[in-house]
């Protein structure tokens, strides 16, 4: 079955398009989860110095692009978890995105498809259970 | 300065695995489109049942088969348990195939038809998912502080990386406890779930290896891991509904041991692991995986077993049901009737039906240079020829046979290939079964008991 170039490069861009997406969303997932990890820890400091922070006046700098600012604690607090839940969100749903990516990936490129990938996920309740009946 | 790995106690127990009728069969080697490649996978010759064992095959991977019937039927020796045996290889380890030889369902400690749900049962999986977060890092340093006056709560940092990232983690008492208990160090890659506070460690950093001249048996050096931190691990199971109802119904703990098991599963478990699978389906969070029951040997089973099996074949949760006979028309198990392979005519009629031929010598030829390679014994051409004759004229199972007691013979005359001459010996010693049957034609009145010439049981 002779194929011509043109369609042949045509399904190259579209593997290579699709790898690109793949690719980029994990870089994605990457760099949200620096940021929460840096949010984490300010949280962490925030949370333990508070003792040390009255000497401040119970208030911090926190830098915002190239801006400095100096407010509250319980503002910048608030502001960072804020930011946590929104990250969370995000990656869960870069996460998700990336099943269905993959899957599209593996259709292009005549690969078997990942079993199971479409089901969801049983509880931690329900999971408990069935290890126990499977006594792993 | 190469790492020596000390030598211990521990010594590598080499697993003896036995060389069976088929276990040089890997697959029931086909190509994308399903034609039968002449010898490939360690199946020669049988071209159509092999075309027809592939279809068969995809349908299966597909679902589409499930509770239909096939039937491989053909002379002694012709490939159907081989067929039988790389369709099992060719599906996978993640198809549930059971295979059960027809006479097991007449075992006393158990009824025929709990047999046959057993066996139905054990062939159909359940896939589920099991998601959980985990954090997954290089552990570039612990640092745990006990406080000075003895009271009070240890606290400790733990610092991971991967190869785009490093964070710092405050430590709970749990933690500290449970990474005291696993001895982390720095340059152990380890594996916390978030959910549990479970700390597996995966191995040592390969960055690390030669921290220390010499490390202990168990030491296994991974890579560090790469990407996020914090990472979302899904992982698939596949359960047969056999093992959810084994453990179900087994009474609690040591009473199991006491209470007599009689290996009966109550058919309330049975319905109620059923339901739950149904609603566990409905919400999406599994799936059935119908596998495959093969049963050998099809005309040992009785007229009630068939009629069982014709109704568990309708049930919503059945496997595809593969049955292998060499009989011709011969009675029914329990009845008076006589019927083609011993099967009754209405569950024939729901059966798909593929036949094999005996082969060609240019086929058993193929077939004994596989056999003598899976048994490790070299064989000279003529030699080849030779027994290829004898499985012509015999048949291939005592061809077969015939290599090992050959390989034998060689070994004695300190030889290292099979010659003309072993094949001979071993012939004149060990006789096939026309010749058995011709010899005791002779001699039957020297023979103890023999009462007379009666016609030989009939075998095709």
């Amino acid at each position: 079955m002779a194929v011509s170039p043109e369609r042949i490069q045509q399904q190259l861009e579209e593997v290579e398009a699709a790898a690109e997406d793949v690719i980029s969303d994990r870089q994605e997932i990457v760099t949200l989860d620096r940021r929460r990890n840096t949010n984490r820890e300010a949280l962490r400091q925030l949370k333990t110095n508070k003792i040390a922070s009255q000497s401040t006046g119970n208030k911090s700098w926190i830098c915002v692009g190239n801006m400095f600012l100096k407010l509250p604690n319980t503002v910048v607090v608030d502001c960072i978890e804020k930011e946590q839940k929104q990250l969370d969100t995000e990656i869960n749903n870069l996460r998700n995105g990336l099943r269905s990516k993959v899957n599209h990936l593996n259709d292009l490129e005549a690969k078997q498809k990942t079993v199971g990938t479409n089901l969801k996920p049983l509880s931690q309740d329900e999971w408990k259970a069935v290890k126990q009946v499977l006594g792993r | 300065m190469a790492a020596v790995s000390l030598t211990s106690e521990e010594h590598e127990v080499t697993r003896i695995e036995r060389i069976g009728a088929h276990s040089h069969i890997r697959g029931l080697g086909l190509t994308d489109e399903l034609t039968p490649k002449p010898s490939a996978q360690g199946m020669v010759g049988q071209i159509k049942a092999r075309r027809a064992a592939g279809v068969v095959h995809n349908m299966v991977k597909e679902g589409k088969l499930a509770g239909q019937a096939v039937l491989i039927a053909g002379q002694p020796g012709t490939g159907k348990t081989a067929i039988a045996n790389g369709l099992a290889q060719s599906l996978g380890p993640d198809t549930p195939f059971t295979a059960v030889s027809a006479s097991e369902i007449y075992s006393l400690g158990m009824s025929k038809t709990e047999v046959l749900t057993q066996a139905f049962r054990r062939s159909i999986g359940v896939r589920i998912k099991e998601e959980t977060e985990i954090i997954e890092g290089e552990v570039v340093e612990v640092q745990i502080d006990r406080p000075a006056t003895g009271t009070g709560a240890k606290v400790g940092k733990l610092t991971l990386k991967t190869t785009e990232m490093e964070t710092i983690y405050d430590l709970g008492n749990k933690l500290i406890e449970a990474l005291t208990k696993e001895k982390v160090q720095a340059g152990d890659v380890i594996t916390i779930d978030k959910a549990t506070g479970k700390i597996t460690k995966l191995g040592r950093s390969f960055t690390r290896a030669r921290d220390y001249d010499a490390t202990g048996p168990q030491t296994r050096f991974v890579q560090c891991p790469e990407g996020e931190l914090q990472k979302r691990k899904e992982v698939v199971h596949t359960v047969t509904l056999h093992e959810i109802d084994v453990i179900n119904n087994r009474t609690q703990g040591f009473m199991a041991l006491f209470s007599g098991d009689t290996g009966e599963i109550k058919g309330e478990v049975r319905q109620q692991i059923n339901a739950k699978v149904a609603e566990w389906r409905e919400e999406g969070k599994a799936e059935l995986v119908p596998g495959v029951l093969f049963i050998d040997e099809v005309h040992m089973l009785d007229i009630e077993c068939f009629s069982f099996i014709n109704r568990a074949l309708e049930d919503d949760m059945a496997p595809v049901v593969i049955v292998a006979t060499n009989r011709g028309i011969t009675r029914i198990r329990g009845t008076r009737n006589l019927s083609p392979h011993g099967i009754p005519i209405d569950m024939l009629d729901r059966m798909i039906i593929i036949k094999t031929t005996p082969y060609q010598e240019k086929e058993i030829k193929e077939i004994l240079k596989i056999r003598c390679e899976e048994e490790d014994c070299e064989i000279q051409d003529d030699a080849l020829v030779v027994l290829t004759k004898i499985g012509l004229e015999t048949s291939l199972r005592y061809a077969i046979q015939l290599i090992t007691l050959a390989n034998l013979a060689a070994m004695k005359r300190k030889e290292k290939q099979i010659a003309i001459v072993d094949v001979k010996k071993v012939y004149q010693l060990f006789i096939d079964e026309q010749r058995s049957q011709k010899f005791l034609k002779e001699y039957e009145d020297e023979f103890m008991f023999d009462e007379g010439t009666e016609t030989a049981m009939e075998t095709n």
